[in-house]
């Protein structure tokens, strides 16, 4: 077993070393873009008064930028090495009579990264703002955000891509030779355990990692810009942070208590819902989060100058909190209604496959994705109007101005979305038992321990117990399942929360505009339906998010066709088990085709973004909104279809155990459609939401200044111009990314 | 006097438009104080470091003890 995580676990590491190559050539491009923003075009102010020197301001930015990067990069890579320590002994534990140690050993492993990843980022962002000097702080922070956006949507995307090529190409050897999961005669397995760790553990480490910190700068940049007075505005901030450092203990708190719990309840028993202590988990959580939102909030807000400005403002503020938090509670309730084994949408997937084989597999799933967005969508709108309706209810001066300005609902939002991310660790923990519970099978299938001559008496005498392979492998498939329907509540709060998040971030750009006359003597600022530039935003928006998931997708499907034939033509079934060579070889496809799909969309991304940013700043805020709606609905939908795909072939395998029926045939063709649904297309389109919003916040700038300049001078205004060239980039990668990913026959 | 207005608005712009999020003033946290807890802001968030360090120890103690779970090394690849 051992020597299967470590195979597992060195291809991992020269698959996280190519990756960071391919992050210093995009940190180049990017990092050239904000050294000419911060370094010619915009004016810091700090650099104005001559506190510090104009290269040493860039310097500084950059330097954030690239520990943002390398935070991103860094909890992957711890991610991974645990994950790949927590597979095999989750694996070997799973050979103990009891199930209790295939459950708590994963958990154990999220929450060790959930925690490392957190304070990781708490440290860097705390240290912004206690140690950089105010005027280099703000900038700090954008670069930062700008860093571990792109680290996480590189990551993501490229681990997404190869890890669905290589789980299609092993998965569809099941139809095609009649073999088992995880069959170590299947050269493609190494490379889907690779994957498992690539995609699904690096994918929300990293990601997590990147919503806490752009989260954050968005509610610090919505308190400076919107908040009056610098003692308001430091109390807030203080406020913000010291119920995310609490997040950490009430994290702990909660876990610990919970493992107690389980431990009595669970250690003993010969078989138990793998489901049911994680759902305590996230229960227990919030639950405590909540107390301890509204306990620090009176403590810090209810005595001093915020509350005789706005009396009662703590419990205002920690509702509209708790609203998020309970979403963040009530969106795992939701996903299991949708891709739960045990749900009546799975059940009804099975039924459907049974009789309609893989077509009506297909409809069923994509049924199951439908509601679930429309639901889940509801839920949101319920609970962000529930802070809106806290917010409704502030004081409002003869300016027509609240304590937090004069668009205080954004600020609720805001919030809502820090409510979201309130368990912190444990939303990041759910998130990795998926992997490390897929790896485990993995790992006992491909060590094939059962065949090892003596082997029982060897357990026995080395480690005290006799060891049960039938029930380890049984508990170990059952668990697998409680971890896809984990891996998948996790994602419709990640993408809740870029909605929200963006919302927040883009009111920066808003109050630019709203404050930036023309000579005419009007805004800038002209955000309304009636807008034409409004409108067409939106649709562009739409465009580009089924773009994205097309693009995505077609990467998957090139390279699994590639993946598929070298595998068809090498494996081979008479031998044990795999060449080493040939499991490497199908590694480098699932490599050479994630990367080869990364450069286009990333190209796609950089060069449309500045296009719309040059355009015009009311069709780009336009833009962004529209990304971040159609992306969370889109993501919301490919993620839970692809999950109830997923556990209705579990559930035909572990439960009906109908393994090699046309039934389970059926199932298998909706899983790996379901495949780069829920884990490639889905999931990045989190991060990029935030970086396009990031990264375009500071192209808006530019253009903007160049409208105004040519308004006051009455010049022509070259901004679109530079637009078109840029798109023209941009549509050129569209084009590549399809047409130069088709399969080469 | 709209003229004017829009006059004096267009000398401001290289300000206004200068003052985005890429330049944001992050105020002194020492400049809010909490009776509560009898500290300010800056001095509050320093104590927080220490909740933080804990939190990051209790993840790498979980991380050594998964390590030192028993493990066979018995597998035939």
């Amino acid at each position: 077993m051992l020597d299967v995580a470590n195979t597992i676990y060195e291809t991992c590491k020269t698959y996280l070393l190519q990756q960071g190559k391919f992050l210093v050539i995009l940190f180049a491009i990017i990092g050239a873009v904000i050294a000419a923003y911060f370094g010619f075009l915009s004016e810091p102010t700090a650099v104005k008064n001559g506190e510090i020197s104009r290269p040493l301001f860039v310097i500084n930015v950059l330097l954030w930028t690239v520990l943002g990067v390398l935070g991103s990069y860094g909890v992957a890579w711890f991610g991974i090495r645990i994950n790949t320590l927590a597979n095999a002994r989750t694996s070997f534990a799973a050979l103990r009579n009891k199930p209790y140690s295939v459950m708590s050993i994963p958990l154990q492993a999220g929450m060790s990264v959930g925690l490392l990843l957190i304070c990781v980022e708490l440290i860097m962002m705390i240290f912004i703002l206690l140690f950089v000097p105010g005027d280099m702080a703000g900038a700090s922070f954008v670069g930062f955000a700008i860093g571990e956006s792109l680290g996480a949507s590189a990551l993501r995307i490229a681990g997404g891509i190869f890890t669905k090529i290589a789980d299609i190409g092993a998965d569809l050897m099941k139809i095609v030779f009649k073999i088992g999961e995880d069959d170590p005669r299947n050269p493609g397995v190494i490379a889907d355990c690779t994957g498992d760790n690539a995609g699904d553990s690096v994918g929300p480490t990293a990601d997590g990692f990147e919503t806490y910190g752009v989260t954050g700068v968005a509610l610090i940049s919505f308190i400076i810009l919107a908040v009056t007075g610098a003692e308001f505005q430091a109390s807030l901030i203080v406020w913000i942070f010291a119920m995310r450092v609490l997040m950490v203990f009430t994290s702990v708190f909660s876990y610990v208590v919970n493992e107690k719990i389980s431990h009595a309840r669970y250690a003993m028993a010969d078989h138990f819902n793998f489901e049911q202590p994680l759902t305590n988990l996230v229960w227990l959580t919030s639950l405590v989060s909540i107390a301890v939102t509204y306990g620090v909030s009176y403590l810090l807000l209810a005595n001093g100058g915020l509350e005789s400005a706005e009396p009662g403002l703590w419990w205002k503020l920690s509702t509209i909190i708790s609203c998020g938090t309970i979403a963040a509670a009530l969106i795992p309730e939701f996903t299991k209604a949708f891709t739960s084994a045990k749900s009546r949408h799975v059940q009804e997937v099975v039924n459907a496959s049974r009789e309609g084989g893989a077509s009506l597999t297909i409809l069923s799933g994509m049924i199951a994705g439908n509601f679930s967005a429309f639901w889940k969508g509801m839920l949101m709108v319920a609970l962000m109007s529930g802070a809106l309706f806290t917010v409704n209810g502030l004081h409002v001066n003869e300016m027509g101005e609240t304590i937090f300005g004069a668009y205080p609902a954004i600020f609720a939002f805001g919030l809502v979305a820090f409510g979201f991310l309130g368990m912190g660790p444990v939303t990041i923990a759910v998130d990795s038992y998926g992997p490390v519970t897929d790896n485990a099978q993995s790992v006992f299938e491909l060590s094939r321990i059962e065949q090892i001559k003596g082997i029982k008496e060897e357990v026995k005498r080395d480690f005290g117990f006799e060891p049960d392979f039938e029930k380890g492998k049984h508990n170990l498939e059952e668990n697998d399942s409680a971890g896809n329907t984990f891996k998948a509540t996790a994602k419709p709060v990640l993408i809740g929360t870029a909605v929200i998040g963006a919302t927040t971030m883009i009111f920066a750009i808003i109050l630019v505009l709203k404050n930036t006359i023309l000579t005419s003597g009007q805004s800038l600022l002209n955000i309304q339906l009636t807008d034409p530039s409004v409108i067409l935003g939106f649709m562009t928006g739409g465009a580009v998010v089924y773009w994205f998931s097309g693009a995505s997708m077609q990467a998957v499907t090139t390279g699994a066709y590639r993946a598929v034939e070298f595998i068809k033509k090498n494996i081979r079934l008479d031998k044990e088990e795999a060449d080493i060579e040939d499991s490497k070889a199908v590694v480098k496809i699932c490599t050479q085709y994630a990367q080869a799909g990364m450069w286009n969309i990333f190209a796609v991304i950089f060069s449309l973004t500045l296009a719309f940013a040059f355009f015009d700043p009311n069709f780009f805020v336009s833009y962004l909104i529209s990304i971040a709606v159609f992306g969370l609905f889109q993501a919301m939908y490919m993620a839970n279809a692809g999950g109830a795909w997923d556990n209705a072939k579990k559930v035909v395998e572990v439960d009906l155990k109908e393994k090699g029926s046309p039934l389970h045939d059926a199932t298998v063709v909706g899983d790996t459609v379901g495949d780069p649904y829920k884990d490639t297309s889905s999931v990045a389109l989190n991060p990029i939401i935030k970086f396009s919003t990031l990264f375009g916040l500071l192209a808006a700038e530019i253009s903007i200044e160049m409208l105004v300049h040519a308004d006051s001078n009455g010049s022509t205004n070259l901004g679109p111009y530079i637009g078109l060239v840029f798109l023209a980039i941009g549509l050129n990668f569209v084009y590549k990314s399809f047409y130069g990913m088709r399969i080469k026959r | 006097m709209r003229r004017l207005l829009s006059i004096t608005a267009a000398m401001l712009l290289p300000w206004v438009a200068a003052a985005s999020e890429a330049d944001l003033k992050v105020p002194d946290l020492r400049q809010s104080y909490f009776d509560s807890v009898g500290m300010n802001g800056h001095s509050l968030l320093l104590w927080g470091i220490i909740i933080i360090v804990l939190g990051l120890a209790f993840g790498i103690w979980q991380f050594l003890l998964i390590k030192n779970y028993p493990l066979t090394d018995r597998c035939s690849m």
